[in-house]
């Protein structure tokens, strides 16, 4: 869907909105692989240098992400059911990862990056919250097809939702179009899942989309969930008036300091404006200061206003100096440089009040917040125990494969130890056979209840918790790579969730069922190969979790095995 | 002319809490700390081994302000009946009270029983077998035990080796979703009550521990406590009445296995009971903060004498 993003009006078209509609999945589905990534490169055992004090505070913070996936999930099945409602596609696709931030125009890369500082700033980044009122995303006007809507510069997942719920107002109230066509019967609900009592079961609920009503519901619920603001209409409520305008200010001069260009001709007017600009981000950001109402986090804004007036001293500075091409770059690497980690942290503070925490909550009400509350608890442990690691040393983006939406990227590691690489692609063939299942289950086209049931008791339960977490997380315990000499330094594998849709296009009907029974088939025997072939990576980790790894490979086997009966019994195949 | 069959009979009644130390969806089955569910090995605990104890014994984790594990007979009648088929009459009947030989007899499962759905590979998720089930009854001098195998013509150890369909049967039964019966006999009374009574102690534990640590802030041993006191108040704290940490509590299932091996052990002699010895037991009170609920049930013993 990698198109030029370009200055956008409204969605009035059913192809509008179901184009928003399947970047909007697109996006979740990638996220939900991201967190997901990073959640199994945490450590889990004593053996790992983890005393049991650290072993809790992982374990709370894998739980905290693996929330947030599972919210993402929910999401994803969200806008099934929107998709569903107006005549859509399931749309699952998604490109590779990584991808750059031109892709999608998000404010940082879309990579897997094991639990860190750095993974959990860019987490932040995926979910902050929008406060500041900027265009809305949309179409062009008088086009019959759609120009793609993307995150384009500076704007987030909160407005492809916003530009969603006005394209569904506006066609909703064009008396020419009937905009719910969908089969009511293919909407997925919490009883469909058998997720349990309410949503306070899994923190996660679905509800059917049949009109106006259940569509606001559906992307409020979203949007609170992740960025955590509630939109009334078109505005924000804001609860903490005062605090969130001073923000808006600071947001603001910080986005003009970033997007201000430098032109030789005009360098030194240039400069001048962006010290200005700079000037007023800083001062913003102290006036936040005297708002904030956890005075706790006041620390943090007084760490970052000191860092960004060390290097808006370095931009002054040079601003005196003439053009040249040295300094030109030198500026852009200050400006780079201006928004810093610690900068990123203070925002995370004022957000905090603003999202109206309640209070004693010791779980984070927003995606934004539960990251940004990681974020802290993180920077804390290391502060105490410079020694501390909590995730295990797993590389950048460990593929098995480039892709063609790959070739180019950068940091990608290709996984080449060749039992690591095995355990790889049974991870990658057993994602897509999933998500095969799931495009079946959402999409309820022609398929018997039983049948319908079947795809959900594979896909969801126990595929999601029986294969997806266990094989993601042994990745994280194997070598990309073979070595002799330091076997236990080799950087570690990871879940690498790539997609290469080669069942997306079949029939879904019943060929395909025989097809999923004979992938099912291979994963099994894969498994079985695997778990007999372990010793080849004894060498390569502790004990403990050498110990780990052969639980998990024999469990998986016994798993699959399972799985694939219960399946071919279910569809009556030999 | 053959003589009549005279069989004794021990109807008992058993009860008390058990515990079992096992991850919770949407945590995989072999999960050994709990990440995404909501039952815990705290700082300081072993893994969790998903063992159902009926008995306090090694593996056994007893928390502090936790019931006490201990399921035990509390009475019944001891019965013994002559004849067969229609033609069964009571010989004799006598209560099962203080001072009777299995008053107050330990109820215990032998080997490793867990309850396995293996998040529904195996059966459906939430709703697992229990399995090895080996039903042992302790007294002062007397005891029996016995195993139940889902399909008995076809006894396989592993219960991952029968299909959903013998399973099903045997699953666990969920009867009542507020069980007042259960809220009764658990001496439950309230559920967020419960938990918030238990929240409160444990706040006056960690301030108390917290104040040691002032004077002892490199204590490890201390820092684990406080640790896994946070830890435990942190998921009282999650006590609305529709989460499923407080939800479960009111949750009672049903189990009717029958003790069905061709073989049993009386008073630790091997025997080939002629019929199988029925249980019936509700599981109920979940308590997440414990790792432990609830266990009341019956079960009919017959000896040919």
């Amino acid at each position: 869907m990698k198109k030029p993003a370009k200055k956008v009006s409204e969605i009035t078209t059913r192809e509008e909105l179901i184009y928003a509609l399947c970047e909007a999945a697109e996006l979740e589905h990638g996220l939900t692989c991201i967190y997901l990534f990073t959640a199994f490169s945490m450590k889990s055992i004593l053996d790992e240098g983890i005393d049991d004090i650290q072993q809790d505070k992982i374990r709370n913070w894998k739980s905290v992400i693996l929330r947030v996936a599972h919210q993402e999930m929910e999401h994803l099945g969200l806008v099934c059911n929107m998709l569903n409602a107006i005549g859509g596609p399931q749309h699952f696709e998604r490109p590779n990862l990584p991808q750059d931030k031109e892709y999608y125009q998000t404010a940082v890369p879309m990579e897997l990056f094991k639990f860190s500082l750095k993974s959990m700033a860019a987490f932040m980044a995926f979910e902050k919250p929008e406060i500041s009122r900027r265009d809305h995303f949309g179409i062009d006007e008088n086009q019959i097809v759609p120009t793609p809507i993307t995150i384009h510069n500076g704007h987030t997942v909160q407005e492809l939702y916003e530009a969603i719920l006005s394209g569904f107002n506006y066609l909703d109230k064009d008396k020419s179009t009937q905009l719910f066509i969908g089969n009511p019967d293919s909407q997925v609900t919490d009883d469909d899942l058998g997720i349990g009592f309410s949503d306070k079961e899994y923190d996660i609920t679905l509800n059917a989309v049949n009109n106006i009503k259940d569509a606001h519901e559906a992307i409020d619920r979203i949007i609170e969930q992740g960025e955590g603001i509630i939109l009334e209409g078109d505005r924000v409520i804001e609860k903490h008036q005062g605090l969130t305008h001073r923000y808006e200010k600071f947001d603001r001069e910080l986005g003009q300091f970033n997007r201000r260009v430098i032109d030789k001709e005009n360098w030194a007017k240039d400069m001048k404006s962006i010290v200005h600009n700079g000037l007023e981000t800083i001062e913003a950001l102290e006036k936040c200061g005297d708002k904030i109402v956890t005075k706790a986090h006041l620390p943090i804004i007084v760490e970052a206003v000191a860092e960004m007036n060390k290097v808006l001293d370095k931009i002054k500075k040079l601003s005196k100096e003439a053009y040249s091409a040295a300094n030109h770059k030198k500026a852009e690497g200050y400006r780079e440089a201006f928004t810093n980690p610690a900068v990123n942290d203070a925002e995370g503070a004022v957000i905090y009040d603003i999202s109206d925490i309640p209070e004693g909550s010791d779980v984070p009400n927003t995606h934004y917040i539960a990251f940004w509350k990681l974020y802290q608890e993180l920077k804390t442990e290391l502060s105490n125990d410079k020694t501390f690691e909590p995730a295990r040393n797993v590389a950048d983006n460990p593929m098995l494969n480039r892709h063609p939406e790959t070739m180019d990227a950068a940091n990608i590691h290709i996984v080449d130890h060749p039992y690591t690489r095995e355990v790889l692609e049974l991870f990658n063939a057993g994602y897509e056979t999933m998500v095969d299942m799931l495009i079946i289950y959402y999409s309820n086209d022609g398929i018997t209840e039983a049948e319908r049931k079947l795809f959900m008791n594979t896909a969801f339960f126990p595929f999601m918790t029986m294969f997806i977490r266990p094989v993601g997380e042994v990745l994280t315990l194997l070598p990309i790579t073979e070595s002799e000499k330091n076997p236990l330094d080799v950087p570690r594998a990871g879940g690498s969730f790539e997609y290469y849709l080669n069942t997306g296009w079949m029939p879904k009907t019943t060929p395909e069922w025989t097809y999923l029974a004979e992938r099912l088939q291979q994963l099994e025997d894969l498994s079985g190969k695997l778990a007999r072939s372990k010793k080849s990576v004894k060498t390569y980790m502790p004990e403990g979790n050498y110990k780990n790894l052969k639980q998990q490979m024999s469990v998986l086997e016994q798993s699959l095995k399972r799985i694939n009966e219960n399946f071919r019994s279910g569809m009556d195949i030999k | 002319m053959k003589a009549k069959k005279i069989t004794k009979n021990y109807l008992l009644h058993f009860k008390g809490w058990a515990q079992g130390r096992m991850p919770t969806d949407p945590d995989p089955s072999y999960e050994p700390r709990g990440v995404s569910g909501y039952s815990f090995a705290l700082p300081g605990e072993p893994d969790m081994d998903r063992i159902i104890y009926f008995q306090n014994k090694k593996g056994v984790i007893q928390r502090s302000h936790t019931p006490d594990i201990g399921v035990y007979v509390t009475g019944g009648t001891e019965f013994t009946t002559t004849g067969t088929n229609g033609d069964v009459e009571f010989i004799d009947k006598k209560e099962i009270t203080e001072g009777h030989d299995l008053f107050n007899a330990k109820i215990d499962l032998k080997k490793k029983c867990v309850f396995v759905s293996e998040n529904s590979t195996v059966i459906y998720n939430g709703f697992g077998v229990m399995n090895p089930f080996i039903f042992s009854v302790e007294g002062k001098d007397k005891s029996f035990k016995r195993r139940f195998y889902a399909d008995p013509k076809d006894p396989k150890d592993k219960v991952e080796d029968y299909s959903i369909k013998t399973l099903t049967p045997f699953m666990l039964n969920t009867v009542f979703m507020d069980s007042v019966e259960l809220m009764s006999d658990a001496n439950v009374l309230n559920r967020t009550a419960f938990r918030n009574e238990r929240k409160k102690l444990l706040e006056e534990d960690l301030a108390i521990a917290e104040l040691e640590s002032i004077i002892l802030p490199k204590d490890k041993t201390l820092l684990t406590t406080i640790a896994a006191l946070k830890k435990r108040i942190s998921e009282l704290k999650m006590n609305d009445p529709e989460n499923r940490r407080t939800r479960q509590i009111g949750t009672q299932v049903l189990i009717n296995y029958p003790l069905n091996a061709k073989h049993a052990e009386v008073d630790d002699q091997k025997v080939k009971p002629s019929a199988d010895w029925p249980i019936t037991m509700w599981l109920g009170a979940w308590d997440a903060d414990s790792l432990g609920f609830f266990v009341n049930g019956f079960i009919e013993i017959s000896v040919e004498e």
